[in-house]
């Protein structure tokens, strides 16, 4: 009984596709909507193969792609070696807690794009301002997400390893951090997932490559269909992404959820 | 039943898909939507002239203007249906043409002169165009700026030897002032406060008299040119007495067009430099609509298609239907 709903629920979902797909093709294909608005799947797959073939604007598609992920990958490595470390001392240490909350409750509710225009006056219209903006959106979940995971250990196994002898820097490696990775996982994909919401926004300005460049690029001359290609492939990119991320917080924090 | 409610959803989305398109158009206009540009020209004056308003006044319809900052985000309007008419550069109308935006030429605003051009930061060290290379230049992708700079570095054996960066006339500004760019073709009201510490290399004006014309044009969104052919008349009617206003009493004209923004009489005069305000009766004794000006939109439309940055060159045909040559003829023989 069980196994068979599941399998009727896969089965909704591939029906959805199916239908806005074919939706997509009949609205094209009886040419119900102007093309520049919604270019038919046909068009998309060809400029695709075009794209791969000749490049965009000169530059070949999978470096505009690579330049992206690298941006992004970037940005969150390094949130994640500055956002741990200060999480889970914030999360131990009331005194740090103290000094940084308040500050990254103020920064993170801004939209990314409200200070955009700042960090390119500050540091310019290089690499440097895109990096920043990204990792300024990646800091939060992960600190977050470890100030949590800290405070949710619970006191007796503290106390336990304590009482066995152990010191304050074995407490906090053998006891503290495995207990908060599950909540630090859960934090890096958040975060993983904010930057990237980000990363359309961080290559609108002086950009020449990126898949976000592409987009914008493409709209200024109303080319739908790469539009069309750029979103496609930022929305495959982005499932398996947190695909990719939740595969690894399975091997290694297997323990968690059960 | 599962079907039916299949096909129901199917419906449901293509009727959704297809709404979109058509909600503009039905009702009767009572209001006339005109997207401008923040530069002093024609359309500026006037609206402070009060031309426009009382035009419009008299036909009881109500205008509404809204600022764009080049034409990239009109030809988005356009499409979407929320303003009828749009002032932008001729590469922009070459990008709607080429995409098949339903909406016509039928003016041009003004052809550039010294309104537009490529400066240069004092003290950079780039004193001819051979010192370009390997700089970074700064231009707002697919305007007449974009366009004229791709020429001139195709002119001079450079279109591989720069890095563009693609900004809006205002992060363009921004950058210089930070340093982190020393040459950028753009245009008025942005170069007033670049060209106090940079020079020019070349303008449009110099493009000009070497046949490259450039020009800020007027589009009409298709529907509304169909459904109201008598207001496109109307409003053109009063442009062109702005075009032979600044003509015989430019003093008036300017001063007009700078209120708009705020601009003193002298920032306005300047700003609006060499650019040249033909008149729909001059337009017509030199062929402009019919001969002139299509020629330079076809070799536009070439240059970009080989650029890539249009999927397609267009031909001679499609430029002629494109542009609606007939208000101006018209206005002209009154």
């Amino acid at each position: 009984m069980n196994s068979k709903g599941k399998k009727n629920y896969w089965l909704v979902t591939v029906a959805t596709w199916l239908i806005l797909f074919v939706a997509w093709q009949l609205a094209t294909s009886f040419r119900m909507v102007p093309e520049i608005l919604l270019p038919s799947p046909e068009k998309v797959v060809s400029t695709f193969v075009k794209l791969s073939e000749y490049g965009y604007n000169g530059i070949p598609l999978w470096q505009h792609f690579l330049i992206t992920m690298a941006r992004l990958l970037s940005a969150v490595i390094l949130a994640i070696i500055t956002a741990i470390p200060l999480g889970l001392i914030s999360g131990r240490v009331k005194i740090v807690y103290s000094i940084f909350d308040s500050i990254i409750q103020f920064i993170r509710p801004i939209p990314p794009l409200a200070y955009y225009t700042i960090l390119i006056l500050w540091v310019g219209i290089g690499e440097t301002s895109k990096v920043v903006l990204l990792y300024l959106a990646a800091f939060a979940p992960i600190y977050l997400a470890c100030i949590s995971g800290v405070h949710r250990v619970k006191d007796d196994y503290i106390k336990s390893a304590e009482s066995l002898g152990a010191n304050s820097k074995q407490v906090f490696f053998h006891v503290i951090f495995p207990s908060a990775l599950p909540d630090i996982f859960t934090g890096i994909r958040t975060a993983v997932g904010m930057a990237y919401t980000t990363v359309v926004a961080a290559e609108m300005v002086a950009a020449t490559y990126g898949i976000g460049w592409m987009i914008i690029n493409a709209s200024k001359y109303l080319k739908s269909d790469v539009m069309f290609v750029g979103i496609i492939i930022l929305g495959i990119t982005g499932v398996v992404l947190d695909q990719i991320l939740k595969y690894i917080e399975r091997k290694i924090v297997f323990w968690s959820g059960r | 039943m599962k079907k039916i409610v299949k096909l129901l959803t199917a419906l449901v989305v293509i009727l959704l898909l297809s709404g979109c398109t058509n909600s503009a158009n039905d009702k009767k206009t009572t209001e006339v939507r005109i997207g401008i540009l923040q530069v002093p020209n024609d359309v500026a004056a006037s609206r402070q002239l009060k031309y426009i308003s009382d035009y419009f006044d008299k036909e009881h319809i109500k205008v509404k203007y809204t600022i764009f900052d080049s034409g990239v985000d009109a030809n988005k309007a356009l499409i979407s249906g929320d303003i009828d008419f749009a002032t932008m550069g001729d590469t922009n109308a070459v990008v709607a043409l080429t995409s098949k935006i339903d909406a016509k030429l039928v003016w041009v605003n003004d052809v550039l002169g010294n309104n537009e051009g490529l400066v240069v930061r004092n003290g950079s060290g780039i004193k001819n165009f051979d010192d370009l290379a390997g700089q970074r230049i700064a231009t707002p992708f697919a305007s007449t700026s974009h366009y004229s700079l791709m020429m001139t570095l195709k002119k001079h054996h450079l279109l591989n030897k720069v890095s563009l960066l693609d900004m809006d006339t205002q992060d363009i500004v921004a950058a210089w002032n930070r340093g982190d760019i020393s040459a950028a073709y753009t245009w008025q009201p942005t170069l007033t406060p670049m060209l106090k510490n940079g020079h020019f290399l070349i303008t449009s004006e110099n493009l000009r008299d070497q046949n490259r014309i450039t020009a800020n044009v007027t589009l009409v969104r298709g529907g509304f040119e169909r459904d109201n052919p008598k207001l496109v008349s109307g409003l053109l009617k009063q442009l062109n007495k702005a075009h032979f206003q600044i003509q015989k009493d430019p003093k008036v004209t300017i001063k007009a067009a700078s209120k708009q923004m705020d601009l003193g009489y002298s920032e306005a005069k300047s700003q609006i430099g060499t650019s040249k305000w033909l008149t729909a009766r001059q337009m017509v004794d030199i062929d402009f609509l019919s001969d002139t000006f299509p020629e330079q939109l076809y070799i536009t439309g070439k240059f970009m298609s080989q650029q890539q940055t249009i999927d397609h060159a267009p031909s001679k045909k499609e430029i002629n239907d494109f542009i609606a040559d007939k208000y101006v003829d018209k206005l002209g023989d009154d």
